[in-house]
């Protein structure tokens, strides 16, 4: 009779223990996958911010011909954000070429603000309706980028919530789930959100 | 703290809001409870009136003799629960009526109202300035930017967003795209896309559904309520009120006795009903803020916006009657209310997102 008990129970536990371990690998699956979506975003917007630079480059410099430090800077950003990202692409998911990137981004971010902050100054250049539609594609652009990144990051926290908690981090142990990097911008110019007023 | 920007923003607590998604989700069945409960209010309501009539015709014909318990327990059955069936029909046949119009017209009622579709290119600087920023928006929802339309009509500052069987759409005043910073225009757009990500379209389709199911009741009550006009229109078009014509008149009485009172029990209900809507948009609308600041990471911005509607002279008020439709899914209310309001007071609003997170 108490040997009976003790199989049904131990039969209850085993299949407790068994669907919330299938319930908990499921939910990893799919903060996974949302995570790697939202990266997915990052490197889209970065796509298109790179083929776009070349582009206002060229129609900035027949305005700031005498600006042409703040120009020569943003495209060797660019260079260098290109070359991080085809790093990243030929090993993805690498820390080190992750980082590299994050870093080549912030201070591509850094040189276009700069050249935000030029236009600023010249209050003749904003009241021009070329320069002005040349700020908002900037602005634009560079919003996409951080909100992407912003996205990715969310997704990340929630994902690196869930394999850091118990007990949910022994089942990440056991099927492997490791926590993913954030990216995370470290210069502190980066950090201040670009703010263009149209005043 | 305040020197380092990246601890500056209080971030809402739901930074997850995937997770507040489902939560949202689970808010609106409970809603949706709450409103059957309406339905079954009137129901009930409708059922108890056939009985004291019933009750009255019975100790009316008992001239007087009957103790009126008995009365009342002499009353038929089947025509209680014929009541309770027919009108509970009325109403759920009233209900999924809206609901497939609005299912499937949504597509085109941002364009029967009036709005007009903003294109994908050669856009006059600030549309495009507020195309960019809805893409922006949807990055940072981690989804698809919305069908967006722009009221040229209205110069108030608001916005709508709403979802259709097709697609998900973001409506902006034209005094919106106007008169805003880009700061509170991306404030005003993550408002929008944040109710959608929170469900809230889907429960306001649902809720108005619901709403005009029991407005059924009260047609259906001001048309018995019209019984005796109907029949005296009946004699003046030429057809002599012969006694026939008297025998209905005197019949038709106490139809318009039950209509008026069918009418006021659906007019009770409808109020029941938008009470109960305002109760559930006003939670939902400090959570549509609150998403707002987590995609923005600007509660300034948020804040700004909110303070410039207010010192509008008319604070957002839409000029047209689809304000009342839209009442919850607006980012200021569209008609000036004293009570049953589907918005908290913007300072209200603004005073919680000047809360300090615990």
């Amino acid at each position: 009779m108490t040997l009976t008990l003790w199989i049904v129970a131990a039969v209850v536990v085993v299949l407790v223990l068994l669907l919330w371990a299938i319930g908990g690998y499921n939910a990893f699956v799919r903060l996974r996958n949302r995570f790697q979506n939202a990266f997915a975003q990052i490197e889209v917007q970065l796509r298109r911010r790179f083929e776009l630079i070349p582009n206002l480059v060229e129609a900035a410099k027949a305005y700031l011909g005498h600006e042409r430090e703040t120009l020569t800077h943003v495209i060797e950003a660019r260079a260098a954000a290109v070359g991080a990202s085809e790093r990243l692409a030929a090993r993805p998911g690498g820390a080190a070429e992750l980082q590299g990137l994050a870093t080549q981004d912030a201070a591509l971010s850094g040189a276009l603000g700069r050249l935000l902050a030029v236009i600023e100054a010249y209050p003749d250049l904003k009241a021009d309706r070329t320069i002005a539609t040349l700020t908002e594609e900037l602005t634009a652009t560079e919003n996409k980028v951080s909100f992407a990144r912003q996205a990715y990051n969310d997704a990340v926290l929630t994902y690196n919530t869930k394999v850091q908690s118990f007990p949910d981090n022994v089942l990440a142990w056991f099927f492997r789930f490791d926590t993913a990097p954030p990216f995370a911008t470290d210069s502190p110019a980066e950090r201040a959100p670009v703010r263009v007023s149209f005043g | 703290m305040a020197a380092d920007p990246l601890a500056a923003p209080p971030a809402p607590p739901a930074s997850d809001f995937f997770s507040a998604q489902d939560a949202a989700r689970w808010r609106a069945r409970r809603w949706l409870v709450v409103f059957a409960g309406c339905v079954v209010a009137v129901v009930g309501v409708m059922v108890v009136y056939v009985a004291l009539v019933s009750t009255w015709v019975t100790l009316a014909q008992s001239r007087d003799t009957l103790p009126w318990e008995e009365a009342l327990l002499a009353a038929p059955r089947d025509l209680m629960l014929g009541t309770a069936v027919v009108t509970l029909l009325m109403v759920i046949r009233g209900t999924w009526t809206r609901a497939q119009e609005l299912q499937h017209g949504s597509d085109t009622l941002a364009l029967s109202i009036g709005a007009r579709a903003v294109s994908a290119s050669g856009l006059p600087p600030a549309e495009k300035q507020l195309r960019n920023v809805v893409e922006e928006m949807a990055l940072a929802a981690g989804g698809l930017p919305p069908a967006l339309y722009v009221l040229d009509g209205e110069r108030a500052i608001n916005a709508f967003s709403g979802t259709s069987a097709r697609e998900p759409f973001l409506v902006v005043t034209r005094g919106a795209v106007d008169g805003l910073q880009r700061d509170e225009l991306q404030a005003l757009v993550a408002y929008g896309i944040g109710q959608q990500r929170n469900g809230d379209a889907t429960l306001n389709l649902r809720l108005v559904s619901w709403l005009a199911g029991l407005t059924v009741i009260t047609a259906l009550g001001r048309a018995l309520l019209r019984a005796p006009a109907f029949v005296l229109r009946r004699g003046e078009s030429g057809e002599s009120v012969g006694d026939f014509g008297k025998a209905m008149l005197f019949f038709s009485l106490p139809i318009a006795v039950a209509g008026g009172v069918v009418m006021l029990i659906g007019a009770v209900g409808g109020v029941l009903a938008r009470f109960v809507r305002a109760l559930a948009s006003r939670q939902r609308i400090y959570l549509a803020d609150a998403t707002a600041v987590q995609y923005t990471r600007d509660p300034v911005a948020v804040r700004d916006l909110l303070r410039r509607v207010e010192a509008e002279p008319d604070g957002g008020t839409l000029s047209a009657a689809y304000a009342e439709e839209f009442g919850p899914m607006l980012f200021v209310p569209g008609v000036r209310r004293l009570c049953l309001r589907t918005h908290p007071k913007v300072r209200q609003r603004i005073a919680r997102l000047e809360q300090p997170v615990t």
